[in-house]
């Protein structure tokens, strides 16, 4: 994968949209999840990535690649996402004024256990709902990417410690939300 | 650091603490139910992160990509193109009106000034055609006056083709401009 990924990479460098091509087909799930994860709507998610990939296209000779190409895209598209955010914020919508998660997925999945899992996607959706732009970034690459702490720190351009005490912040105010849920829909009632 | 900033830290730092650190971590949270509730909450919310699944887009999101980027490409050329017409049309305007201006103002020194340049031209001309036409026929094979028709047309030709050109690149803008729909 590795070596095929330079070569998609030269090629589409020396212009050839089809090589890139190869590379959004590659990285679309990786970038699309952060941006749904970001922006909690498909729709939204879908333009975001859409244009996470075309800023790439446009800034690939500005690609460094001691970087892994997959961190480089989750740079673009959080970086994106923040500002979508941000501009999102200044209308005065909440991710709790959204409509209810349901994660966009390959379409093997048995009925009962999409159920299931959308119920979950919408806890989660609150969840991390509660959460700020970055500090959401943050546990997206963590928990769904698998990034180490130095690999968020160079995505986010922060620092290790930053995203240290992000992730603590993050993942005490995920625990309270938590509770905060279990309170409201006692264990066994939800679904129920 | 308080003391439960420091509980905390150990409950939500993913690793197992040593005996000491977690011996004191079971006696606060025995004493502590804020940090408790946490303690509780957080593996619940540990397995929720890593059962998630990743979202994907819907199918056909690299096909629809490489379209847009077609699109897109059509369009920045097609804006190009506009732009080259519009500098041309644009130049030549200016240039007709820098001639306007100065006809108006000395509308008796133009016309002579004209007159002059065309009889120099002219001269210029016959001058240069006499040349070519010793030099064609002062050549062996195909008689002069057929390579000189040959000359001409050539050049009727050259001018057609820019004219050509210019058509071209207008129809060719115009379309761009219909195929994405104006």
């Amino acid at each position: 994968m590795q070596e095929q990924e330079s070569q998609w990479l030269a090629q589409a460098q020396a212009g050839d949209a089809q090589a890139f091509g190869r590379l959004v087909e590659a990285y679309q799930r990786p970038v699309f999840n952060l941006c749904y994860r970001m922006l909690g709507d498909p729709g939204e998610a879908e333009d975001a990535a859409q244009e996470t990939f075309f800023k790439a296209y446009r800034a690939l000779k500005r690609y460094d690649p001691t970087q892994r190409f997959v961190n480089w895209l989750l740079t673009i598209a959080s970086n994106h996402c923040i500002d979508r955010l941000r501009r999102r914020r200044l209308r005065i919508v909440s991710l709790d004024s959204l409509p209810p998660w349901n994660t966009p997925r390959a379409p093997e999945s048995g009925l009962e256990s999409q159920l299931l899992r959308e119920e979950q996607g919408e806890v989660l959706h609150r969840l991390l709902g509660r959460l700020s732009p970055v500090d959401r970034a943050a546990v997206v690459m963590r928990y769904w990417n698998d990034l180490s702490y130095e690999e968020i720190a160079q995505v986010l351009s922060i620092s290790v410690s930053a995203v240290k005490s992000r992730l603590h912040r993050a993942r005490k105010s995920l625990a309270q939300s938590w509770v905060e849920h279990e309170k409201a829909v006692p264990a066994g009632a939800e679904g129920a | 650091m308080d003391e439960h900033t420091r509980f905390e830290e150990l409950i939500f730092s993913g690793t197992s603490a040593e005996a000491g650190p977690q011996r004191d971590l079971e006696r606060h949270l025995q004493a502590c139910p804020r940090c408790r509730r946490l303690a509780d909450a957080w593996p619940a919310v540990r397995i929720e992160l890593g059962s998630a699944e990743m979202a994907a887009p819907a199918p056909g999101f690299a096909a629809r990509w490489l379209s847009q980027l077609q699109r897109d490409q059509q369009q920045r050329s097609a804006r190009q193109v506009r732009l080259s017409l519009v500098l041309m049309t644009g130049a030549a305007g200016v240039l007709l009106l820098v001639l306007l201006f100065a006809i108006l103002n000395a509308p008796a020194a133009y016309p002579t000034a004209g007159l002059k340049a065309l009889i120099q031209a002219e001269r210029l001309i016959s001058v240069g055609s006499e040349l070519l036409l010793a030099l064609l026929e002062s050549l062996p094979g195909p008689s002069g006056w057929l390579l000189a028709t040959a000359g001409t047309l050539g050049l009727a030709l050259t001018f057609a083709g820019l004219g050509a050109a210019w058509v071209i690149l207008y129809i060719r803008s115009q379309a761009l401009v219909w195929q994405n729909g104006g």
